[in-house]
This record gives structure tokens, sequence and C-alpha cells, in this order.
């Protein structure tokens, strides 16, 4: 007996608003702003948003073939880091991922455009994982050597009071840094923790 | 090395240069054209868009602080630099329309045409353009690239433009550029044709994979897809350089930069175990 073959797609959302009527554009370098419009979307409501697209664009027969035996569907999805794994049957992968790239819109986030960015296809969910875990790490890593490396130029200030205040920084970066670990653990812990 | 030749103005005028170069370096690409459109024949003294300018300046500045001391120990916000280049695209869909593009040959990086008439086309196909891209945003499909014309396309070094962000609009527009976009890829093989965003803003971008995973949707495998964002692109990059920074094509003059000793090189490995 051969096993049904899927594949796993790694997919973040982006969204943005072009910011009419004094309302700011929602930038998409803008981490916490995005994360903030994608908190209101349930995976649910993602399945659905890619089962419309797949019938939308692929018609009757395309969204049976791809969603009727139940192989679509969202695995995972995590609006703190703005992805979702998705499962697609490998035959179609093509056609879900193509549907995700002709994805325009997300009217469940309130924003006037959105964009399903693939990162990674994988052939199982393992993988896809391992794949999310250093995307996150690497992510973690960024901000925080960007974090860490401006009191180090504010050392070199001669004066007392200047090293009394950058020290009172540096404790409470210690603090921040160890709440942002203790997220990533968090956050790894959830990724490992899923299952096929 | 992915290339995105047709990013119009419009997607980088609203957001900080140093955003738009990290979010096309996080979608994958490589080198960027900045795309200014102008519909007949536009003023002699039009110089390349000063958005070019700032990204280029931007793009200096990011570099130069990655290699900075700090960050170089542990390597990881290195990231690789993004080209940006210019490219004017000029709108002609009558015969008599089309404009004279000598004086700009020295000023953009790339030269393109967008029309929907074959005389056009094969007219300009003689001056000296990189780039030819067949308008499908009226209601019907442009004309059928034959053979002959294929031909002319290969032995004057231009290339095809398909634009993805056809796809995003409107269901209609999307018909007809599937259609057309079909047809050329039946014709050509993949040969000679370079995808492009043709984006008017940052969110109808897609990373690059994604963007040849689109090509599926016309009929270009996943491979054939990758020469049309890749080597074909490289081609046109070179057909633009060679026009706009050569001598009739024949000399080049470039500025011979100083040579890194070994001792330097030595010291600077130094450096990093340190």
């Amino acid at each position: 007996m051969v096993r049904f073959k899927n594949r796993y797609l790694l997919v973040r959302v982006d969204v943005g608003t072009s910011g009419v009527n004094s309302t700011p554009a929602l930038r998409l370098g803008d981490e916490a702003a995005q994360v903030r419009a994608v908190s209101k979307l349930t995976s649910k409501q993602l399945f659905f948003v890619i089962k419309n697209t797949v019938q939308e664009q692929f018609g009757d027969v395309g969204a049976a073939l791809v969603g009727g035996s139940g192989a679509l569907a969202v695995k995972y999805w995590s609006p703190e880091l703005r992805v979702a794994i998705v499962r697609a049957p490998r035959a179609l992968v093509h056609k879900v991922w193509a549907a995700c790239s002709l994805i325009t819109c997300v009217r469940e986030t309130g924003c006037s455009s959105a964009r399903l960015a693939v990162l990674h296809v994988g052939g199982t969910i393992r993988s896809t994982q391992k794949e999310l875990l250093v995307l996150v790490r690497k992510q973690f890593v960024n901000s925080h050597i960007h974090k860490v490396s401006k009191p180090l130029s504010s050392h070199k200030l001669p004066k007392r009071s200047a090293v009394s205040s950058s020290s009172t920084v540096a404790r409470s970066e210690a603090v921040s840094a160890t709440h942002e670990e203790s997220r990533l653990a968090r956050i790894e812990k959830e990724i490992m923790s899923l299952d096929e | 090395m992915f290339h995105d030749l047709g990013v119009l103005e419009s997607a980088c005028a609203h957001v900080r240069p140093e955003e738009f170069l990290r979010e096309v370096a996080g979608l994958g690409y490589d080198v960027i054209a900045i795309e200014q459109e102008v519909a007949g024949q536009p003023p002699k003294e039009l110089q390349p868009s000063a958005l070019v300018h700032r990204l280029r300046e931007a793009q200096a500045a990011m570099s130069s602080r990655d290699s900075g001391q700090g960050h170089n120990v542990l390597r990881v916000t290195k990231r690789p630099a993004v080209t940006i280049l210019s490219r004017l695209t000029i709108i002609a869909n009558q015969p008599g329309e089309l404009a004279h593009l000598a004086p700009f040959a020295d000023r953009f990086d790339l030269l393109a045409l967008r029309s929907s008439s074959e005389k056009v086309v094969q007219r300009a196909m003689q001056q000296d353009i990189d780039i030819v891209c067949l308008d499908v945003s009226q209601n019907r499909s442009p004309f059928r690239v034959k053979a002959p014309l294929l031909n002319v396309a290969i032995e004057t070094g231009v290339v095809f433009e398909l634009r993805y962000s056809n796809l995003l609009r409107t269901a209609a527009l999307r018909k007809t550029f599937l259609a057309h976009a079909a047809e050329l890829a039946e014709t050509t093989k993949g040969k000679r044709v370079i995808i492009t965003s043709g984006a008017a803003n940052l969110l109808e971008m897609r990373g690059a994979y994604d963007a040849m995973n689109l090509c599926s949707l016309f009929g270009l495998d996943m491979h054939a897809a990758r020469v049309c964002v890749t080597t074909n692109a490289v081609d046109c990059v070179s057909h633009g350089m060679v026009r706009s920074q050569t001598y009739k094509g024949a000399v080049a003059m470039t500025i011979e930069l100083p040579v890194q000793t070994h001792d330097e090189s030595k010291r600077d490995a130094m450096d990093l175990t340190n």
C-alpha cells in the first residue's frame, strides 16, 4: 500500500493599506503593526481564503481535485509569526501554490491588500517545521543584535551619570532579552509539538 | 541571481529606501530595475528617477554598515547587496508615435517598448532597445509573436517581457494575459522571455520562486521559468550595459580599484578571529 503523498507549504501573510484619509499606511517593515493586523485571522478563515481562491481560479474541477479528498488543510497558524503551514496533495501542489500567490486580499484582516508569500515547500511536516525553526531563530538573532549593538556605543561615554544610566538600560535590555528568550523557547516548543 | 526588471516607480515612492531594499532582498531578488513609463516622445532632458539614486545610496550605506565592526564577527546581518537599475519604458501603439531613443541610450540601464502593434515592434527592433512588452491592457490579446519576429529578437538580443502583476488585477485582464502568455510560451518555449512583476506597489511583488511557480499557469515549467528570471534577464541587462556603457559596443572604460595585497587580507582574517 502506497501512502498518500502531500506537500507542506510554509506561507507568510503580509498585509498592507495604501493609507488614505489621514490614516497612516501600514508598512511591510513594521512587524508589530503587521502582527496586530493579522491577529484577528483564524486558521479556519485562512483555510477558506485559500480554498475559495482555488475554486475561483481553477473552477469546480480544480477545487474538487485539490480539496475534495480533504488533503488541503491549514495544519498550523501562528498570528504571532504570521506564518502558516498548509498541506496540499503533492500532485496538485503547483495549483495550491499558484492560488496562494494569486491572493491579493484577505478580508478578515481588515486591510485593503494582502500577500501570501511561500517561504518553503517541504515533503513532510517535519522538514517544514525545521525550516520554520531556522527562520524564527534567524529573525530572533537579527532583531537581538540590532538591540545589543546600540548600548555598546553608549558605553564609550566618559560621564559617570551616563554610565549609570546606560547600566540601567543594560539591565532592562537584559530583562527584555530573557523575556525574548523565553518567548523563543515557547514558540519553538509550539512548533515542534505539531503532529502529522 | 534572481532579477525583477520591471518594478514601477510607484512601488518604491512611498516607502523608505531601506525598507524597500530589505523587502526585495527578503523576496529573494538580487537585481531590481525601477521603471519609468512614458507615453509618446519623452522630453529630451529626461533623467532616471531620483528614486534610483536614493535606493543606490541607501544600499551602499547598508552594505558598509553590515561590513563594519561588531556585526561582521557573527556574520548574521550580512545581506547580499541588491543591484538597482533604471529602466525607461516607452508606450507607442501607432508607428508614428515611436520615439527617438538615441538621447536616452546612455542614461538608462534598460530601454523598453510597450506596444500592441506588430509594426511598431518590428520597427523598434531596428533601434537599440532591450525589452519588448506586448500590451495586454486592452480587452483583446495583442498580436501573435511568430517565428520570424522571434528570429529577429534572437539576432538583435531583444527579450519579450511577461508581467505577472496582470494576474493580480481584474479577472478580464487575467484572462487576456494568460491567453497571451500561453501563446508566447508556446512559440518561444521560454527562449528570450523574461518574467517581471510590473508591480505598482510592494504587495504586488511576489517572491522569486512564487513568480516561477506562477509561470506553470501558462505552461512554462519550473526550469524554463527559472531561466526566464535568471539567465535571460542577465542577458538582457548585459545587452543594456553594452549599449549604455560602451563606445559603439566595442570599447568600455573602467576604473581600476587598488588590489588588496596578501598581507591585508591576512590581517582582516586575524581581525575576525579576535
